[in-house]
């Protein structure tokens, strides 16, 4: 038989943690949760962010199948044109993400668009197929379904709340216009997306690898923060739109007229809406020549990520691009007819040039 | 306790991963050193306020500007806020423009904007960089401040 003897300390007195023990292990409790929640909100962020990155991935696949099916690739901004209201035509203005709808997993979407729609409800509007003008969503006029539509595909999870109130799905992707402030409305950009452009794979001669096609545009999520758009600069010098934004306060200056276009409506291909230009470097302001949000001007890309931003290129990588990058002469005239081919905006306009014939080393 | 140390190690690796952000890289190592430079505009003895003013070097590799303040004071900026310039001669130019643009009268929504009127508060020929006339060095020792008095 086997007498089992209860291990017990001094006889009367129970076996128990004392107060000194007790605080020791809830203090060293403490340290190591103290130690781990920084590390746990870094590694959400991490996980976002290269949610973010697969994105861009998925678009480089959007833009290849595309480019396999129809031997070009999409336009920035094009459309219906011909229509003089906002209803009946979609004004020469839609994004190149509508074209690549089929091709991120959205093609009910695309066919809601392109087959035209008739309004059920109580609100007396049909569309076009093609859709109504990307802007009058929320109007009163207007209730058209696809342009409020959120794709999941086309938003970094790290950007945030957008500050923009009309209630369009937003997208977090610009396409590249190269580094030229006024050939972003011409049909052959410096860059590889322009206004109803035709470029094929075959005319990016600086080397896909070397060129940009996509990079992030942050939303704007305060009054006058980085991702505002300065709305009637009037200048084509980068120097003369860094000068509009305030460093020290991180705000744009008084005198600035900030205004949160970029990536407010998906479906929007104006230039404030959708282009990213390769001349101030990632995480910059941005400008606009004339008064509109359509038009010539310089637009930075930018992210909510640690130092820089990511870019896709034209073969289909996804780059992470640094801030600090060289951006060249930023003093430099970015008017198309008097640039030279080679960008003056260093690394950072070489890679937004197709055809520049420029030299690229390690970035 | 061998666990437990590589547990400890763990730990340690979680808490200082993404630690370090982009502030020193490739680029800012090839950057060139920079110096304080500030200076004041005046047009015809008056302070200039918020006249773009800015350095060009003659070898195209870094472009300093300055924005001046209501006494017509500015700081050149390169790289980070007020940092200054590198050394160097420079060719200056001084803008202040108003534009103004009226829309496109076809295609108001995708054609650029046209412009009606330009405004130089500060006369167009100092923003051009042949022939604004203005230039200025950078030196290593001694006092970059430069004055600028427009006519």
């Amino acid at each position: 038989m086997v007498i089992f003897r209860l291990q017990t300390g001094q006889a009367g007195h129970r076996r128990a943690f004392t107060l000194i023990e007790l605080l020791v292990v809830i203090a060293i409790i403490a340290i190591l949760i103290a130690l781990l929640l920084p590390a746990v909100q870094q590694a959400r962020e991490a996980a976002r962010r290269t949610q973010c990155r697969n994105n861009l991935k998925q678009m480089g696949l959007a833009l290849h199948n595309y480019h396999d099916n129809f031997n070009v690739l999409v336009y920035r901004q094009g459309g219906s044109a011909g229509a003089t209201d906002d209803l009946s035509g979609n004004r020469n203005r839609l994004s190149g993400l509508v074209g690549l709808l089929p091709y991120i997993d959205q093609g009910p979407l695309f066919n809601q668009i392109s087959g035209g729609f008739t309004n059920t409800g109580g609100n007396p509007v049909n569309a076009p197929p093609g859709g109504p003008a990307p802007w009058n969503q929320g109007g009163a006029n207007i209730n058209y379904p696809p342009w409020r539509a959120t794709i999941p595909g086309i938003v970094c999870p790290s950007a945030g709340v957008h500050r923009d109130t009309r209630p369009n799905g937003r997208t977090s992707y610009g396409f590249s216009a190269g580094d030229s402030v006024t050939s972003i409305q011409d049909r052959n950009p410096r860059g590889v997306f322009g206004y109803q452009s035709r470029v094929r794979i075959g005319d990016i001669t600086d080397g896909t690898s070397n060129t940009i096609l996509m990079a992030e545009m942050d939303f704007s999520t305060a009054g006058r923060d980085l991702s505002n758009v300065d709305q009637g600069t009037g200048s084509t010098i980068p120097n003369d739109c860094r000068a509009r934004f305030d460093r020290t306060t991180n705000q744009y200056v008084a005198a600035a007229n900030p205004q949160p276009h970029r990536g407010a409506r998906w479906s929007d291909g104006g230039a404030a809406f959708s282009a990213v230009t390769t001349i101030l470097p990632p995480n910059s302001p941005s400008c606009t020549f004339g008064n509109g949000d359509a038009t010539n001007g310089i637009y930075s890309s930018s992210s909510k990520h640690t130092g820089g931003v990511h870019v896709l290129m034209g073969d289909g990588a996804v780059r992470f691009i640094s801030e600090n990058i060289d951006a060249g002469n930023q003093a430099a005239d970015g008017t198309q007819a008097t640039m030279p081919a080679l960008s003056p905006y260093g690394v950072w306009g070489a890679l937004g040039t197709k055809s520049g014939g420029d030299v690229i080393g390690d970035f | 306790m061998k666990n437990l140390t590589f547990f400890g190690l763990f730990l340690f690796s979680l808490v200082f991963t993404g630690c370090g952000g982009a502030s020193e890289d490739q680029w800012t190592k090839e950057r060139s050193k920079t110096i304080p430079v500030t200076g004041i505009v005046t047009l015809n003895g008056t302070p200039v306020e918020g006249a773009t003013v800015n350095f060009i070097s003659m070898d195209g590799k870094s472009s300093p500007f300055g924005v001046t303040d209501s006494a017509g004071k500015f700081r050149l900026t390169t790289f980070n806020p007020n940092d200054g310039a590198p050394l160097g001669n420079y060719t200056v130019t001084i803008t202040k423009k108003t534009v103004e643009t009226k829309p496109h009268p076809k295609e108001p929504e995708t054609q650029p904007a046209i412009i009606v009127k330009t405004t130089w508060d500060v006369p167009e020929n100092f923003s051009i960089p042949a022939k604004s006339g203005l230039s200025a060095q950078v030196i290593e020792s001694g006092k970059n401040d430069f004055s600028f008095d427009l006519k």
